[in-house]
């Protein structure tokens, strides 16, 4: 900046800003407008391999990771849980029938047990496992899935409330 | 009229009838001077029949005629909502970044920043 004119330093500023401004609204794209379809079969993905992983032969609730969820429910019932919510999640895909009262009430559902699986994990264990990254990436993803439409409606709701008419 | 309809009127098809009809009568030795009475009455009748069709892709006001103004006018409306919609996805992205920024920034401010130095410098 020293020795520049302040028309520069100001013209250097504006085209941060417009940087920065593309990079809002790129995020904004993704976040809004993309579809969530590949959201849901990564979802449906994860619940399976966790459903899998949960059947295998073995005490996986051994582990002091899986403490809390251990008392709510037995190993085998989890898998099973996890299964059925895959299954549920990939037919949904399938049908394309995201917009069904069925696939709402699911994703809130869906949102609710990743919530939980990733809460209790880190409840379970201190320093939370590093692993546990992947799985508060798909509670996130869950609860977009479910919350995007209330907040698209309430935001299409003001728009068409607040658009002016000649 | 100016030179934009006046050229999308010579491409009309009702105008490439009437020039044919001209041509054809210019080459039987007709008169010169353009289209005849009943061509002119066949011509605004086939105007007026399209209108008509036109007129049927638009709901009626409340004085039951064709609603031009209003059609305009939702179309005006609907531009404005998806703006502000484009206008309200942008500014939530932008209190989600600056809430997460908020968030780092507190991380680090409350000691965070300290144990990544003794992490890294080992200090």
């Amino acid at each position: 900046m020293y020795g520049k004119t302040t028309g520069e330093v100001l013209n250097r500023i504006v085209g941060i800003m417009t940087k920065t401004q593309k990079l809002v609204h790129g995020l904004s794209r993704a976040l809004w407008d993309s579809d969530l379809v590949g959201t849901r079969v990564s979802l449906s993905i994860a619940e399976f391999l966790w459903g899998v992983m949960l059947i295998w032969p073995g005490d996986t609730f051994d582990r002091p990771t899986y403490h809390v969820m251990a008392k709510v429910m037995p190993e085998d019932a989890w898998g099973f849980l996890l299964l059925l919510s895959a299954a549920t999640q990939i037919t949904i895909v399938m049908l394309e029938s995201y917009t069904v009262m069925f696939a709402r009430l699911f994703a809130a559902w869906n949102a609710t047990l990743w919530t939980f699986l990733c809460v209790s994990m880190v409840m379970s264990v201190y320093p939370p496992p590093a692993a546990v990254g992947g799985e508060f990436a798909l509670a996130l993803a869950a609860i977009w899935v479910w919350l995007r439409p209330f907040v698209l409606h309430d935001i299409y709701r003001k728009a068409y409330g607040s658009a002016t008419s000649i | 009229m100016d030179q934009q309809h006046q050229s999308e009127f010579q491409s009309s098809q009702f105008n490439r009838r009437a020039e044919d009809q001209y041509q054809r009568r210019a080459a039987d030795g007709g008169p010169p001077h353009g289209p005849s009475n009943s061509d002119l009455m066949e011509a605004i009748k086939e105007l007026q029949g399209m209108m008509k069709v036109v007129h049927t892709a638009f709901p009626r006001n409340d004085l039951g005629e064709p609603d031009f103004a209003g059609h305009r006018a939702d179309h005006v409306a609907r531009i404005a909502a998806a703006r502000n919609v484009e206008g309200y996805k942008v500014k939530m992205t932008e209190r989600a970044l600056v809430g997460i920024v908020a968030v780092l920034f507190t991380l680090f401010a409350t000691g965070a920043g300290e144990h990544v130095k003794r992490v890294v410098f080992g200090g």
